[in-house]
């Protein structure tokens, strides 16, 4: 790069003074834009935890006469599912044509569905069945189980089941939970949700076994939904009962379905032992979980004494514990 | 493109040869022209510039030395307490603790002083720290320590001073401290201190005059000290004025509540005493307005306010006479002034010219 | 005036004050120490730490900003920082005048010739900013911190926090040993070998090279190389005068060829081959050399892509670790105000103020225990200093030049005034170990701990048992009245139970308090008596009054006093973990 002529070189000066002075405005703007004179703040978990949706469609507030509970004794799970639906008007008083539809089974423990610790895959069966006619546009299953996702859902019953009928089992994977805070609780807090399959769900049903729990008492419809519960969830088993309450406060399902057919009697929630197990032949469905939970604590021989999550979330307006007021229908299949 | 290598290399070495008949040849043989003097003697100059600055900068402390004091962090010295149980400093020999400190914040203030909290309370108190402690051969001549923590330098100063005692001895220990038979009281930084012995003795004075210097010497003050430059205590006349008279009201001078930061001083007059006050407002504007508000306080409760006899200097001068006594208010600049509850109009009224006067020296407009 | 002379007189007042500031780095309001002095001065001139800060959290914080000033400088003057400025180059040149005195003129020239191991500095520069590439896709892509792997290695090797961390942590420890001039206690650092490694040898290898360091490994001058690739002013040698000697090269500290085609990425300015030139050939001005000029460091795309490449795998391998995750260090307990811990890394350019200015030395720099990617970031090890950390102190935060420790209120770091909800600042939580513990293992009365304990309501709290004392025989009755006891057939070691910590206790009685003993005599305090009046033949109880220490871990704040104070002088009995500190939610192990 050598140069003979001054003009030449007073180009080749100008050419760098140009250059030089771009690099140093462009660096120039760039400190201005990226200067930070306060600092980073306390907390980087102050992103916007969601409040979920509710998918209710009964107001448990207001105490209408319609049945909003309905209880059928028998042994066979899809009759009596069957006969519980029509009498709370049909799935169709659920599930409209072209939803989404959200059942979010107990898949906990990697269990054969005789030891009745998880949902009974008939009752998948049946279900996914029941809201496919009704017309929804696609029925998803899922459940963030203890032990190992594939395990559990394969084991239990409840994956095969679920595909068979046509629904769309989803597994949690680390991107399906997001920050969730219950707006009226204090303890679920920014606390790690699986959000992912209620994407662009419009309701949300429920499907439980009765459970004897030995940390909480029972383990009903309203424990349902700690299985939607992310992180290192076991923290919450030191409030064990206001946790129940804030997840009946975090979920408003649209449908509970507790089932009664083969209650867990003792060593709940994991059980083991046919030995744990009662013929209790019932099915319990309802809009109101604290009085399904209610009925499904006499199924186990307890009182809504021992079980304060209940009275906390009646407090809370959630629902009733009084089965008068309620009005069950309850049927007997032969 | 030259081949750096092969060339080089050979230049390299013809040259070595020459470099080495050529080493005594000084390096510098230039001549130092003035632009490089010029240039040089800049850049030196900027040098100098960085370093005054740097200097300047080391005044504004960094917050972690506001916050340091040797009562915060516990320096490992084998007689400390440990904060929060006591008052976390190294005792003087001789004297030990009698029962562990106790800590009282504004909501639990007057449990431990009852009425007298208002006091404090209006004059922006943090907290108290108090504990008792004794000789170590003498029990019975106990004696508890009050801590005030008041914010601020002049709140310490308010509370000081509108406590202090009438015909008090005055102790040499920092510039406000004075003593009574079985106590001691002083101010230091924004903390208001007294020490208080269960009964007067021989002993007592000396006893806590040491404490109080080796709590002195133990606790920092935070932050530089208070700036005496704008100090209103600074304003009053010399000349008649009682020694230590000066006091400063928190808030609610004279019962009117638009009156806060007001200092007062006694002066001399035949027979009697004068109170002046002076109160530095915000802005010229406000300290007039100030006057006024005060004026018009004092007619709603029965003062009349008399005509302008013209003949005084101060300009502006308002006089009002309620019940038995006069009270001149007139504001100069940012200075709200005047004389409060005087006997004898004919004696307040210089008072007021000479405070004026002062004012006026000091530069402040009218 | 030669501008050369200003130079060195540039150099000196710079590694001057690089030492003052060093030295009075100690919390305090005098004028030796800390006060106002502006001691991130260097930090924050220092360009590669501002862009891979500005890289990673996509800010620029506060003083930082100074950086843009280096390159401006660089811009239109060239390389002057690293000639004029740094005060690690002033020592590398001040090391190599010396090694090169007695010298002969040829050594001299030949020990500055380019090398081509020169362009491993810009190897360094690419891999290093290779590491940052997870931290700069993360922020691309929107996501959260915590959702990949952050990391600032710039501080490894950039010579800024290089030096500041060795001068704090190893020269001034050493040098004041036994003086203590800049300490109330001597200081030592737990990573004082590894920092030594890289410090030491590239003092010394200036003897073998005159500034090696500079020359061949240093990122910032790397940094600066590539960005003086159009700068104003450059030395150039003017075509007419120039005979050809390498005169110019005798002193060149930038080996960067002056007497041939200038190489101006390796040109510090130092001016010294203006001095040397005879003819008067060589200026330092506006013009190009008339002999041409090398604008570029030496290096090819193919390497720019390996060495980049290179930073990304290594870091990447870094992660898989999973330390920034579920495998986190248990014992990595972070100063107070410490951002969580991938903000954290983010930040840190492991410059290692914070622990030179704690002022009871319990920051130490990280060797293993936060893992390799955090090595020489502060982690407290509270068996170090003068006590745990002091429960008021606020200062690391206030010295961090990038907020990795973000700077604290005093009522943040307390949970008091606006703070009172969120609580006192937490760094961890003390565990105590029951089999260690001397009132629950050793039988013997303690507590320390508890006394310690600086919160208030204090975090520690203590139950009162009785345990019996091991005696080799039984003891029984021989005669007795309401306060003294004669043990029958009995050798007591004389006054051993009378401490004030023993009770003796007869069959179905209370424990009395031991006040005098002899050898067969036992006598109980004033406060008690006996009641019944024991008969001979009773049996005799020795007891130890202990008070047994329990955590209540709700108001620990991890403060680490406890443990140093705790007599098991080894591992202690009480330890502090960092679980439940406030700045990491998932560590958290309490739901309220």
């Amino acid at each position: 790069m050598s140069s003979v002529a001054s003009n030449s070189d007073r180009r080749a000066f100008l050419a760098r003074l140009v250059k030089t002075g771009l690099l140093a405005t462009a660096t120039g703007i760039a400190g201005f834009k990226l200067y930070d004179g306060i600092g980073p703040s306390p907390s980087s978990a102050d992103q916007t935890a969601l409040i979920l949706p509710q998918y209710a469609i009964h107001d448990p507030s207001k105490l209408e006469r319609q049945k909003r509970l309905a209880v059928v004794h028998g042994s066979d799970r899809k009759q009596t599912l069957n006969r519980g639906l029509t009498a709370l008007g049909g799935i169709e008083a659920f599930v409209k044509k072209g939803e989404r539809v959200l059942i979010k089974v107990n898949a906990a423990f990697a269990s054969p569905p005789a030891l009745s610790a998880t949902t009974h895959p008939d009752l998948v069966t049946e279900l996914v069945r029941f809201c496919l006619k009704a017309g929804a546009a696609e029925v998803r299953v899922a459940d963030n189980p203890i032990n190992d996702p594939a395990t559990c859902f394969e084991l239990t019953g409840i994956g095969p089941a679920a595909r068979s009928a046509g629904a769309r089992v989803m597994l949690p994977r680390a991107t399906s939970f997001q920050p969730v805070s219950v707006s009226e609780g204090r303890l679920i807090k920014n606390w790690p949700v699986f959000v992912e399959p209620l994407k662009g769900v419009d309701k949300v049903i429920g499907v439980a076994p009765v459970k004897d729990h030995h940390r909480s008492g029972a383990s009903l419809s309203m424990k349902n939904w700690y299985g939607l519960l992310g992180g290192r969830r076991n923290i919450f088993h030191q409030e064990i009962h206001d946790t129940i309450f804030e997840l009946a406060l975090m979920i408003r399902p649209t449908l509970m379905i507790l089932d009664g057919t083969t209650t867990m009697m003792t060593n709940g929630p994991t059980g083991g032992s046919l030995a744990d197990l009662k013929q209790t032949d019932t099915m319990i469905l309802g809009t109101d979980p604290v009085a399904v939970d209610t009925y499904g604590a006499g199924l186990l021989e307890k009182s809504i004494d021992t079980l304060p999550f209940i009275a906390k979330a009646e407090a809370a307006g959630l629902g009733t514990t009084d089965l008068d007021v309620i009005d069950p229908v309850v049927q007997h299949l032969g | 493109m030259a081949d750096l290598s092969g060339n080089s290399g050979i230049r390299y070495i013809s040259d070595i040869h020459r470099l080495f008949w050529e080493t005594n040849v000084p390096s510098s043989s230039r001549r130092v022209t003035k632009t490089e003097t010029i240039l040089s003697l800049s850049i030196l100059a900027l040098l100098i510039i960085i370093s005054m600055v740097i200097l300047s900068a080391q005044n504004r402390f960094n917050p972690a030395v506001e916050n340091y004091s040797p009562k915060n962090i516990g320096a490992g010295a084998p007689d400390a307490i440990a904060p929060t149980d006591d008052l976390a400093i190294p005792l003087p020999t001789g004297i030990e603790a009698m029962s562990p400190a106790e800590n009282f914040t504004p909501d639990t203030l007057s449990n431990k002083i009852n009425g007298k909290a208002e006091l404090y309370l209006s004059a922006g108190f943090v907290q108290l720290h108090t504990q008792r402690f004794r000789p170590v051969d003498d029990p019975g001549v106990w004696f508890e320590v009050f801590i005030y923590d008041m914010g601020k330098p002049t709140n310490a100063f308010a509370v000081y001073s509108t406590q202090r005692r009438k015909s008090v001895e005055k102790v040499a220990l920092v510039e406000h401290a004075y003593r009574t038979a079985n106590a001691l009281f002083f101010i230091t930084g924004h903390y208001y201190v007294e020490m208080i012995a269960a009964t007067p003795g021989d002993t007592v004075p000396s006893m806590l005059i040491a404490f109080a210097e080796n709590y002195l010497e133990h606790i920092q003050e935070d932050g530089p000290s208070e700036a005496e430059t704008s100090d209103p205590k600074s304003v009053f006349p010399k000349e008649g004025l009682i020694t230590d008279s000066v006091a400063l009201i928190a808030k609610d001078a004279f019962g009117f509540s638009g009156l806060d930061q007001v200092y007062t001083a006694q002066y001399n007059a035949p027979d009697t005493e004068i109170s002046l006050f002076v109160s530095l407002r915000p802005s010229p504007k406000e300290a007039k307005a100030l006057a006024e508000a005060y004026r018009d306080f004092l007619i709603q409760f029965g003062g009349t306010e008399m005509a302008a006899t013209g003949s005084s200097p101060v300009e502006g001068l308002l006089a009002i006479s309620i019940m038995d006594s006069y009270e001149l208010i007139f504001s100069r600049g940012p200075y709200l002034a005047g004389v409060h509850m005087a006997e004898d109009i004919a004696h307040a009224e210089p008072l007021a010219a000479k405070m004026d006067q002062k004012l006026a020296n000091m530069g402040v407009e009218p | 005036m030669r501008i050369r002379t200003i130079r060195r007189i540039s150099q000196i007042f710079f590694v001057i004050l690089f030492f003052w500031f060093c030295m009075v780095s100690s919390l305090g309001r005098q004028w030796w120490q800390l006060r106002g002095w502006p001691v991130n001065f260097f930090l924050e001139l220092d360009p590669l730490a501002g862009l891979g800060m500005a890289l990673t959290t996509g800010t620029i914080y506060k003083g930082m900003a100074w950086g843009l000033a280096t390159l401006g400088m660089t811009f239109f003057l060239g390389r002057v920082f690293c000639g004029w400025v740094c005060p690690f180059g002033a020592i590398h040149h001040f090391l190599g005048y010396i090694a090169r005195i007695k010298q002969p003129a040829p050594e001299k020239v030949r020990r500055n010739r380019y090398h081509p191991a020169q362009k491993i500095k810009y190897w360094i520069l690419m891999v290093l900013l290779g590491t940052i590439v997870f931290d700069l896709s993360r922020r691309l892509m929107g996501l959260p911190p915590g959702r990949m792997l952050s990391s600032l290695q710039i501080g490894l090797l950039d010579p800024m926090p290089l030096l500041y961390r060795s001068i704090n942590l190893i020269v001034l420890p050493l040098v004041d040993g036994s003086g203590q001039w800049f300490s109330t206690a001597p200081r030592w650092y737990e990573a004082g070998f590894s920092i030594g490694l890289v410090f030491i040898p590239a003092l010394l290898l200036n003897f073998k090279t005159p500034r090696f360091f500079c020359r061949y490994v240093c990122p910032l001058g790397a940094l600066l190389g590539i960005l003086s690739r159009w700068p104003l002013f450059r030395i150039y040698k003017s075509d007419a005068a120039c005979k050809t000697c390498p005169s110019c090269e005798r002193h060149c500290e930038g080996a960067c060829q002056p007497a041939d085609q200038l190489r101006l990425s390796e040109c510090v300015v130092c001016l010294n081959c203006r001095e040397d030139c005879r003819e008067g050939s060589i200026r330092y001005g506006l013009k190009t050399s008339a002999a041409g000029e090398i604008v570029a460091p030496d290096i090819q795309r193919r390497e720019i892509i390996v060495t980049m490449v290179s930073g990304v795998a290594g870091m990447a391998a870094l992660g898989l670790e999973g330390r920034q995750g579920p495998n986190w260090p248990t014992h990595r307990v972070r100063p107070p105000g410490s951002l969580s811990e991938s903000e954290f890394l983010s930040r840190c350019l492991r410059c290692g103020q914070c622990m030179r200015i704690c002022p009871t030395n319990v920051i130490q720099p990280s060797v293993l225990t936060a893992g390799w990617e955090a090595i020489w970031t502060p982690v407290l090890n509270f068996r170090a200093g003068t006590s745990g950390c002091q429960h008021t102190c606020i200062a690391c935060g206030h010295v961090c030049p990038t907020a990795a420790i973000r700077p604290l209120t005093r009522d943040e770091r307390t949970g008091q005034n606006r703070f009172i909800e969120q609580g006192p600042l937490r760094i961890g939580t003390a565990f105590l170990n029951r089999g260690r513990c001397l009132p629950w293992a050793m039988n013997t009365p303690c507590i320390v701990c508890q006394e310690n304990c600086p919160v208030s309501p204090k975090a520690i709290f203590t139950r009162v048992v009785f345990n019996p004392v091991k005696l080799e025989r039984s003891l029984t009755v021989a005669s007795a009245d309401k306060k003294e006891l004669v043990i029958d057939d009995a050798a007591l070691p004389p006054g051993r139970y009378a401490s004030g910590d023993y009770y003796c206790q007869v069959d179905g009685q209370s424990p009395k308090q031991i006040v005098r003993q002899t050898e067969q005599i036992i006598s109980i305090s004033v406060a008690h008596a006996f009641d019944p009046t024991p008969q001979l033949g009773d049996d005799v109880q020795l007891l130890i009054r202990l008070q047994q220490p329990f955590v209540t871990a709700e108001r620990c704040i991890g403060c680490g006093i406890c443990e140093h104070e705790c007599p098991v002088s080894g591992q202690r009995a009480i330890r502090v973990t960092a679980e439940n500190e406030s700045r990491e939610a998932r560590h958290g192990f309490l739901l309220s």
